[in-house]
C-alpha cells in the first residue's frame, strides 16, 4: 500500500521585507525547514492543497473542489515563483479522481492550470530541484458558498484511505497551504488575529485537528478573515492524518503583509 | 465573502474584466492609459465605468468587486498598497540539495 510520509500546513503568500526584514527572513527560513523535513522523507508524490486565486479559475465557472490531473505543471510566476517545468503523475490524480467519485466527492480533473503562489510557493520551498511530482489540489476558497472545513476535513480522510490502495512504492506528502488570519482587500486588511491564529495551529499541533471543522465559514469570516478561509485546505491535511500530532516550525505575525504567517509539520510516524 | 451583497447582481462584465489582466499584461497597459475604452470594450454598464474613472478605489467598494479582483485590479492599476514581492532571494544557497 501506499504511504502518506510526510504531511505539513503552512501559509503561502510572501511579502516585500521592508517593514520587518528579521520576521520575514524567519518566515522564509521555516518555510524551508519545512521543505527540508518533508525532503527528508522521500515522498515521490506532493500533493499540494490550496485555493486558487482566481488565477485559473475564475467567477464564470465557481468549481469547489478540483484536481491538476496534468503530465506537468508551469507555475503561473506570481511571488517571483520559478517558472520551470514540475512534473505530475497523472495516474494518481486520474485514480483519486475515481476513487473520490465512488466516496462523495465530484472532483473536478483540470488539464490545463498554471498554479499561483498558493501551490508554487510552498512546493518551491519544497522541491526545489522539480524532482517530486507535484499534483494540486484545488478547494475553492473564494468562492460562495465557499467549500466547508468539515467537508475539507472528509475529503481528507477520502485522500488517506485512497492512498493506502495505492503501490507500496508511492510516498506521498500532503501539503496545506493558506492562511492564517487575514483580511483581503476590507477595512481590516492589515489586521492579524493571533488568538485565532494561535487556536488554528494548536489544534493541529495536539492531535485534535477534527476540531476544526467546527469552524464554520461565517465564524471564519469574523475571526480570521475572508483570506481565513483558506484553513479548509489545512482541515483537509487533518482529516488525511487525523489523529496525528504535529510540530510548530514557524509563526509571525505579518500585518505588513496583511496576514498571519505560520506553518508545522506532523508526525506522521505515529499515523 | 464578507463584502458581497448576494442579493446584488454582482459586477460581472469588470469581474471578467480583471480576470483578463491576470494573463495578459497589455490589459494593464491599457487600463492605465485609456481605461474608458477598455471599459467599453468589456461592455461595462456606464455606471460602473462613471465610478471607476472617477475613484478607482472607492468604485471597487461600491460595485462590491470580489475581494481578489479588487486585489488584482488594484495592483493592475499601481494603487495596491502592498509592494510585489519574491521568494527568489530566500532560496538562493538552497538548491540542489544544499539545504536538504
Amino acid at each position: 500500500m501506499g504511504k502518506i510520509v510526510s504531511a505539513a500546513a503552512m501559509s503561502h503568500t510572501f511579502g516585500v521585507p521592508d517593514a520587518d526584514p528579521d520576521a520575514s527572513a524567519r518566515v522564509a527560513a521555516g518555510m524551508l525547514e519545512i521543505g527540508r523535513r518533508v525532503r527528508k522523507e522521500n515522498p515521490n508524490i506532493l500533493l499540494v492543497i490550496s485555493s486558487d486565486h482566481l488565477t485559473n479559475f475564475n467567477l464564470d465557472f465557481q468549481i469547489p473542489f478540483a484536481l491538476g490531473t496534468a503530465d506537468d505543471f508551469i507555475p503561473l510566476g506570481d511571488l517571483g515563483a520559478s517558472r520551470v517545468k514540475y512534473p505530475g503523475n497523472r495516474d494518481f490524480s486520474t485514480e483519486l479522481l475515481q476513487y473520490a467519485a465512488d466516496n462523495g466527492f465530484d472532483l473536478v480533473g483540470v488539464e490545463n492550470v498554471n498554479p499561483d503562489h498558493g501551490i508554487s510557493v510552498p512546493n518551491e520551498m519544497i522541491n526545489q530541484d522539480a524532482d517530486i511530482a507535484l499534483v494540486p489540489l484545488y478547494i475553492n476558497t473564494v468562492m460562495h458558498p465557499t467549500p466547508t472545513c468539515a467537508r475539507s476535513f472528509e475529503l481528507g480522510k477520502v485522500i488517506r484511505n485512497f492512498i493506502s490502495t495505492r503501490p507500496a512504492d508511492e510516498r506521498v506528502a500532503i501539503i496545506a497551504t493558506g492562511g492564517l488570519s487575514h483580511w483581503i482587500c476590507l477595512p481590516e486588511s492589515g489586521r492579524v488575529n493571533e488568538l485565532w491564529d494561535e487556536e488554528i495551529m494548536s489544534l493541529i499541533e495536539s492531535g485534535r485537528g477534527k476540531e476544526i471543522v467546527n469552524w464554520t465559514p461565517g465564524r471564519i469570516l469574523i475571526e480570521g478573515g475572508n483570506g481565513g478561509l483558506e484553513i479548509a485546505t489545512w482541515a483537509c491535511m487533518a482529516g488525511a492524518l487525523d489523529g496525528s500530532t504535529g510540530e510548530r516550525i514557524f509563526y509571525e505575525p505579518m500585518h505588513s503583509w496583511w496576514t498571519g504567517m505560520g506553518g508545522l509539520v506532523m508526525n506522521t510516524k505515529s499515523n | 465573502m464578507n463584502n458581497i451583497n448576494l442579493k446584488k447582481r454582482p459586477p460581472v462584465e469588470l469581474h471578467r474584466l480583471i480576470s483578463s489582466t491576470v494573463r495578459n499584461p497589455d490589459i494593464c497597459q491599457r487600463l492605465r492609459d485609456d481605461p474608458a475604452a477598455v471599459y467599453k470594450e468589456y461592455s461595462l454598464p456606464d455606471s460602473h465605468s462613471s465610478l471607476l474613472l472617477n475613484n478607482p478605489a472607492e468604485a471597487l467598494k461600491v460595485l462590491q468587486v470580489h475581494a481578489n479582483l479588487q486585489f488584482k485590479f488594484l495592483a493592475a492599476l499601481g494603487l495596491l498598497n502592498l509592494k510585489p514581492a519574491s521568494i527568489q532571494p530566500y532560496l538562493k544557497g538552497s538548491r540542489n540539495g544544499k539545504n536538504c
